[in-house]
């Protein structure tokens, strides 16, 4: 065409810029045709940008919420283990004041009973006789204080399972509404990057005639679509426009599982308080019998050296007054024999007494908050008594991917193409927040977007 | 007529007179026998309980001063009143071969007992530091351990006075309370039942159905068993005496939990826990279950 117009140039020796116009009209169509192209790119990138933006702070709102809660669940915890602490270890105080007193008792008992056994001799049998008796009192009044301590230890052994049960179900209070919100956060993710990522404006309203199938994209078949979401971390949405093209969108919500509790829990685990309780339990009612036994013998030898006193009343070396002494001698000798078990029984309940003691003490240490333990499931945590959540392992992030994929047209001389569009954004829902000591300040803020 | 009148106002100067003294005098019996708090003192809650037949009064405080300031006011104020201190852990101290581990004495020794009458006050501290908000926890228990003369069957059973506000839930007869926490849409009540865990399963199945709970799961009966521990591991400081190695026996418990739902969606969870330490007492465990219901509200 140009050689023919510069062969005959004499003959056109008008319009000759009409070619350079057709060149630049063409250049300008083209231009147009890309600039418009490029604008529908980065309208698209933005759509997916924001998409990814508003889905993890969706997330990371949710997440801040949901470790708030467990950071208020958890001050709730720690005052449960709390009061449960103050009124087992109140049990323990009433256990050793009586513990004690028993002991004391006994103690004296021993003094008593060792005393009559000394002066259980003829002349001294008046003197042995009150000492008997007053070690016959007080060993029984000590079989009678460790019954109510017998009591307590059974009150402890009801009261620490019931709280340990207690704590356990607060804990999986806690762990089912954070595995639950968890879930929520991810849900609400995927809406809020699907909403935002420009779909809704790209569908017909309405939904495809029942029986027809659906190649073209409608807003219910949209809106089914984002009911449908649960928590998986990957969903994608395609659909076809009325030119038969294919687009879609993709959507990445990731935040870590919420399934690593770290609990603080008393030092001794729950069963082995139980051991402790059993073991002082039972020392308590083998020294109670003891002290019975005990008792019964000082009273034994206490009527006995009574008699001997009654006989020393009438001792004197004339014939009658001889075998009243003989008598005080063989009864004060008799006593003297019996005295000694009575003693032995008395020694054993308080050696018994003293394992008590140390078996409570430690059961009571055992109850203070003691190491850490992961708990990964629902009942990892069931042998011990929960004190309360530290943490949950987690880096409180949530990252959202998102892409999305639009098909050109066919316009015969003009095929348009457009290029995956991909964005993320990452967001931290740190705040200032903590689950122990509780402070419910967790606030999500985004820390990372990619910079295409 | 005139003797009518001086009788009328000799009976209202008397009347007058008892009104302005009583009301002082019934200050200051009162004030004697109320227990002074520190500033900054915040009552969370309280709670009748049954403690080897004696009734104490639990309440429950913070505070952010120290345990040792709260305990020197109490110390100073209380003498005051004419209650004496009881120095339980100087009486320990004197039993031979007891060691009292560091972290027990601590506890004892920021802990008081204080009896007047036979009234006991005492006053527990949650371990400075256990909780790491700053305050002090400590709980007064008030009680007169004196007022029990005899022993009762049931005294072993740390019965709570009360019932729960929410009637959501059957109870089994004869339960007694020993465990209540109540909160906007959530309730918690654990009752300690003389029945085997059989009997007591088979009762909320069936009655809960008439509170209008639906049965959902039923989560299979765990048994624990804490196996043959080693003494020594569990009571480092205990005697190594012969007696005290064999009065320590293995444990065994079970938990069983029953979940149920009702049409608004609210959830409601029974577990059920047999006792514990059956050998420890003889009868008194045998066959005996502790229950606890939790009910949450739909959306709580």
């Amino acid at each position: 065409m140009f050689t023919y117009f510069h062969d005959h140039k004499n003959k056109y020796n008008r319009g000759q810029l009409a070619p350079v116009y057709i060149l630049i009209l063409v250049i300008v169509i083209i231009m147009a045709m890309v600039t418009v192209n490029l604008s529908k790119v980065a309208m698209v990138k933005t759509d997916t940008a924001n998409s990814a933006d508003a889905g993890a702070l969706a997330t990371g709102a949710i997440m801040a919420n949901v470790f708030n809660s467990v950071a208020v669940q958890n001050s709730l915890m720690i005052t449960a283990y709390w009061s449960a602490y103050a009124s087992i270890a109140l049990m323990f105080t009433v256990a050793f004041v009586k513990l004690t007193m028993a002991y004391m008792s006994a103690s004296t008992a021993l003094v008593d009973g060792t005393v009559a056994e000394a002066l259980a001799f003829c002349l001294t049998s008046c003197t042995a006789q009150i000492a008997a008796k007053l070690a016959t009192k007080l060993a029984f009044a000590a079989s009678g204080i460790l019954d109510v301590v017998s009591t307590t230890i059974t009150a402890i052994g009801i009261t620490i399972t019931a709280a340990s049960i207690a704590q356990h179900y607060n804990y999986l209070l806690i762990r089912r509404m954070a595995v639950k919100g968890r879930s929520s956060s991810i849900r609400n993710g995927h809406g809020f990057v699907f909403s935002n990522s420009g779909i809704g404006s790209k569908l017909k309203a309405g939904s495809p005639v029942s029986g027809v199938a659906d190649p073209n994209g409608y807003r219910d078949s949209y809106v089914n679509f984002l009911d449908s979401i649960g928590d998986n971390e990957y969903y994608i949405y395609s659909w076809k426009d009325g030119q038969d093209r294919s687009h879609s969108v993709d959507s990445h919500v990731h935040t870590n599982d919420v399934e690593d509790f770290e609990l603080t829990v008393a030092v001794l685990p729950t069963l082995a308080e139980t051991m402790l309780l059993i073991a002082s339990s039972l020392l308590v009612d083998s020294a109670s019998v003891e002290l019975v036994e005990a008792s019964a013998v000082y009273e034994f030898a206490a009527d006995t050296l009574a008699a001997a006193c009654s006989q020393l009343a009438c001792c004197n070396p004339t014939p009658p007054g001889a075998v009243c002494c003989n008598n005080c001698a063989i009864l004060a000798a008799q006593a003297q024999l019996e005295l000694p078990a009575g003693i032995a029984g008395n020694s054993a309940a308080l050696l018994s007494m003293t394992g008590v003691f140390a078996l409570l003490v430690g059961a009571l240490a055992g109850l203070l908050p003691g190491p850490t333990i992961t708990a990964s499931g629902e009942w990892d945590d069931i042998m011990f008594f929960d004190c309360w959540i530290n943490d949950i392992k987690h880096d409180h992030r949530v990252r959202v991917d998102t892409k999305q994929t639009h098909q050109g047209g066919d316009l015969g001389l003009w095929k348009s193409s457009y290029p995956d569009t991909a964005s993320y954004a990452v967001v931290d829902f740190s705040g200032r927040g903590s689950i122990y000591p509780p402070n419910p300040r967790y606030g999500s803020d985004i820390v990372e977007v990619d910079s295409n | 007529m005139f003797f009518r009148l001086k009788v009328a106002r000799l009976f209202g100067l008397i009347l007058l007179v008892t009104a302005i003294t009583a009301q002082p005098l019934y200050s200051a019996w009162w004030d004697r026998n109320a227990i002074p708090l520190p500033g900054g003192t915040e009552e969370v809650f309280q709670e009748t309980r049954n403690i080897s037949g004696t009734e104490f009064v639990l309440k429950y405080y913070t505070n952010s001063q120290d345990a040792k300031a709260i305990s020197g006011f109490f110390r100073s104020k209380l003498t005051a009143l004419d209650w004496k201190e009881k120095e339980l852990l100087k009486e320990m101290a004197q039993i031979p071969g007891l060691k009292i581990p560091g972290s027990v004495e601590d506890i004892l020794a920021a802990n008081s007992i204080f009896e007047k009458g036979g009234e006991t006050i005492m006053i527990n501290f949650l371990p400075q530091g256990a909780v790491q908000d700053g305050k002090t926890r400590f709980t007064i228990a008030r009680g007169n351990m004196e007022e029990k003369k005899e022993p009762g069957e049931d005294d072993f059973i740390p019965r709570l006075s009360g019932k729960p506000k929410l009637d959501i839930a059957p109870v089994y007869p004869d339960a007694a309370l020993i465990a209540l926490s109540e909160n906007a849409g959530f309730m918690r009540a654990t009752y300690f039942v003389k029945d085997d865990i059989e009997k007591v399963s088979e009762f909320y199945k069936n009655k809960m159905l008439n509170y209008g709970w639906s049965f959902m799961e039923e989560k299979p009966l765990k048994k624990l068993s804490s196996g043959d521990l080693d003494l020594s591991s569990l009571c480092p400081d205990c005697p190594k005496d012969k007696k005290i190695q064999q009065a320590v026996k293995p444990a065994d418990m079970a938990v069983q939990e029953f979940d149920f739902s009702n049409q608004e969606g609210d959830l409601c969870i029974v577990a059920l826990t047999d006792a514990g330490p059956k050998e420890a007492v003889g009868d008194k465990l045998k066959d005996t279950t502790t229950v606890m219901v939790q009910y949450e509200k739909a959306g709580k």
